[in-house]
């Protein structure tokens, strides 16, 4: 057991600490701030570190990366995620899209797939959720009908986040077989969203403009070429998606980062000696830390070959609502002034920092699987409960 | 980084619980808690046997050399099985202030015997009234002759009737941190014991000191002491150490009788049928058992996180940088890591047993139940070792609010 960085891992962390420092706009308030000039930064950023091969190290390099190990990764993660996540959308393929194709493609499906993603010139969206089918997405019915070299997808995914970017590829989750049960017969389809028959239409939502579509298929074409893994096997691709998709995100770190702000806040304006105010800010600092060891026991236990299902959802629990609590008691201490939340605005504390907190993490405990979902995943998998719902 | 225990750590653990289910049934702990002594004379000779009662201490005291995170391992399992055992106070909080403020004397005439299990001691800290460990002690020494006297009154001190000898903390100067460590014989005239109930599952004991005659050779962190650092304060250094190392072990402790309440509200949510179905497949009852699962992981690796850092921190002073500022809520090498742990636990381990009970139904509530043997050392974990206000205070600190 060892709780320290090797001197290798934080050199590596200071270097990309630099980086960002030296490529981040002063007046960046993060991907997800209303501000639709940040996604074209994010194009920018990304291709920036594709050309310096940045921007996989994590991958092997035999798919364009570095072989950074997962602590590299992590370090990684954790800057990006505190600095408001400048990779935009594409932090997707690098954390489960780009790993998933890895573990389940073929070799033309890596070979054509992957080094756009290692460049940083393709964005991915994913179609999971439908109108009728959200925590039991094993009701899924959106439909690809098999014709030999291709299938033919008919229905509407929802919650699709960035595929109004507009997103150039999609990770489609169907019904290939509507008879082998609800968990068999489902299937992977990487698919173009070029494709004709495809209609992407925005959903507005409390956190701006573009984090979630809904997505329709028409009869669209998908060859048989582009069938992520066994075909009706489709269930156990994603299960292993969502396991890196849990533990992908760093949310502790941005957490953190917004105690730290609120910490130099209450100095700056003199109320750090508030007890009530010490109280609050480090109680969030201390579930700061317990949420990043969470995630640290998941990881070492991936480090060391394992599948850590019920860990990732532990980590994913702790994260998520922690994220809420710092928007919270985050407004909480700064009051009525608090209320002005937008960059925009003259007098919002913070730049509108601890707002922002609170209105993009009224879904963390919803997205990725709820929160509900996520203590199913827990009761069965850690402790042997029955199968409840 | 890797938050997976080693091979020896596993195996230290499996031998620890192996042992705790073997010889430590919960019926034998509910009759060792009625009992005058307080432990069980088989348990504490395996202990030593095992090297545990010096698994702290540095091998020139015949000890194993270990440190805080293998003792957490250890008290973990111990927790599991609610052992009443005097382990914590005298192997961890005793023989480190001995260690940390001794002269090389009072070293060698105690740690080897605490080490090998032959001698018991016991840290008198508490006083009437007190909300912590951390609060300054009224008890005081005045000059007598030679020597000094001693005077005050101790609450809440476990093991004092089996304790060869007391370290008790005494009111000093500033120049000493506020504290001074002072070596008793529990015997000694002027000394009287009167047992106290906490439930808590382990003995404790008023000590009344009257007049207390100590001789200069039983003060610990003594200026004279020609073999320690030249550093004032040493005193309120090794308490501030020892109480972060023993908040660090009580709280291990805890964590594994929290686990114990998971593990009997998990079999009981298996087995126990309603309305025609296991209740554990109500997710309103399955989430309350994986509420308890995901806070104790957290405590767990928060502690663990501590008893690290209070071993890393242990290897700077021993490099000769031992710290100096001597003032107890100063931030020391492992404040954040300790008082974040505490911090959290204390609230958690709260959330856990209240679970534990609500799952449990009536039944939890009955003392022929063994989930009562946890959950009132759950409460007495709380209470010790500082509450959650004070600590997260200590993290306030730390975050140079």
């Amino acid at each position: 057991m060892d709780f320290a960085f090797t001197e290798d891992d934080r050199a590596f962390g200071r270097r990309f600490a630099e980086l960002l420092d030296e490529k981040l706009p002063p007046d960046w308030q993060g991907f997800f701030a209303e501000d639709r000039e940040a996604l074209a930064f994010t194009r920018e950023f990304c291709r920036d570190l594709g050309r310096a091969g940045l921007l996989t190290v994590s991958w092997p390099a035999e798919y364009g990366g570095q072989g950074a190990g997962l602590w590299k990764q992590t370090l990684l993660r954790e800057l990006m995620t505190a600095s408001g996540e400048p990779r935009g959308p594409q932090y997707m393929n690098l954390n489960y899209i780009g790993p998933l194709i890895m573990k389940f493609g073929t070799a033309e499906q890596k070979a054509r797939f992957l080094p756009p993603m290692a460049r940083g010139e393709v964005i991915w969206t994913q179609g999971f959720s439908e109108p009728d089918a959200g925590s039991d997405l094993a009701a899924l019915r959106t439909r690809a009908v098999d014709h030999g070299d291709h299938f033919v997808v008919t229905g509407q995914k929802i919650w699709s986040s960035y595929a109004d970017s507009p997103a150039d590829w999609n990770l489609l989750l169907v019904r290939t077989n509507p008879d082998a049960g609800r968990r068999r017969g489902m299937s992977v389809l990487l698919v173009d969203m070029t494709s004709p028959g495809i209609t992407v239409r925005p959903i507005e939502s409390m956190g701006g403009w573009h984090e979630i579509n809904e997505v329709f298929y028409d009869e669209v074409r998908v060859p048989r070429d582009c069938l992520l893994g066994p075909l009706d096997e489709g269930w156990g691709v994603i299960g292993s998606g969502l396991t890196l998709e849990r533990i992908g995100i760093p949310r502790y770190a941005r957490a953190q980062r917004v105690v730290e702000r609120l910490c130099d806040h209450v100095r700056e304006t003199g109320r750090a000696g508030e007890p009530d105010v010490r109280q609050k800010l480090a109680d969030l600092r201390v579930r700061c830390e317990a949420a990043k060891l969470l995630a640290y026991r998941a990881i070492s236990l991936v480090a060391a070959g394992a599948n850590p299902v019920a860990e990732a959802s532990t980590a994913r629990i702790h994260a998520t609502l922690l994220e809420q609590d710092v928007g919270h008691v985050g407004l909480e201490i700064l009051g009525a002034s608090g209320r002005l939340g937008s960059p925009a605005e003259d007098h919002a504390p913070l730049h509108g920092l601890v707002k922002q907190q609170w209105v993009h993490n009224i879904p963390a405990t919803i997205g990725a699987g709820t929160l509900e979902i996520q203590k199913n995943i827990v009761a069965q998998t850690a402790l042997g409960l029955p199968r409840s719902r | 980084m890797d938050l997976t225990l080693t091979a020896e750590q596993r195996l230290l653990a499996d031998t620890v619980r192996d042992l705790v289910e073997r010889e430590c049934p919960p019926d034998l702990v509910r009759e060792i808690e009625k009992s005058e002594r307080g432990f069980g004379d088989g348990h504490w000779k395996t202990l030593a046997d095992l090297g545990l009662t010096g698994l702290l201490l540095g091998e020139e005291h015949g000890g194993a050399g270990q440190g805080v995170l293998d003792l957490a391992v250890v008290a973990e399992q111990l927790g599991w099985g609610a052992m009443p055992t005097p382990l914590l106070a005298s192997a961890v909080f005793a023989a480190s202030l001995i260690d940390l403020a001794g002269s090389a004397a009072q070293r060698a005439r105690w740690l080897p015997a605490i080490g090998a299990g032959t001698a018991i001691a016991t840290v008198a800290v508490l006083e009437p009234g007190a909300r912590d460990e951390w609060g300054a002690p009224d008890a005081a020494l005045t000059p007598h002759g030679a020597g000094h006297r001693l005077t005050g009154t101790k609450i809440l001190v476990p093991y004092a009737q089996v304790a060869d000898v007391l370290v008790v903390v005494v009111a000093a100067g500033a120049a000493d941190g506020g504290r001074g460590l002072v070596l008793v014989d529990p015997g000694a005239p002027g000394v009287t014991l009167r047992r106290q109930h906490d439930g808590g599952g382990e003995p404790v004991f008023e000590v009344v000191l009257r007049d207390v005659e100590v001789a200069a050779a039983d003060l610990l962190a003594a200026p004279a002491a020609a073999d320690l650092p030249a550093a004032p304060a040493v005193a309120g250094a090794a308490l501030a150490t020892a109480l972060d190392r023993m908040t660090v072990a009580s709280l291990a402790y805890a964590i594994g009788g929290a686990q114990r309440a998971l593990d009997l509200s998990v079999e009981h949510a298996r087995s126990r049928r309603q309305f025609g179905q296991p209740i554990g497949a109500f997710q309103s009852v399955a989430h309350r058992c994986v509420d308890m699962f995901t806070d104790l992981e957290a405590c767990r690796y928060l502690c663990y996180q501590a008893a690290w850092k209070l071993d890393a921190a242990g290897q700077l002073d021993a490099a000769g940088q031992l710290d100096a500022a001597g003032q107890l809520d100063a931030p020391g090498g492992a404040d954040f890591e300790v008082a974040a742990a505490k911090s959290f636990a204390n609230d958690a381990i709260r959330r856990v047993f209240t679970h534990a009970h609500q799952v449990h139904g009536a039944i939890g509530f009955s003392m022929e139940h063994d989930l009562q043997l946890h959950s009132r050392r759950g409460k007495t974990f709380e209470l010790s070792y500082g509450g959650s206000t004070w600590h997260r205070e200590r993290v306030a600190r730390a975050l140079d609010l």
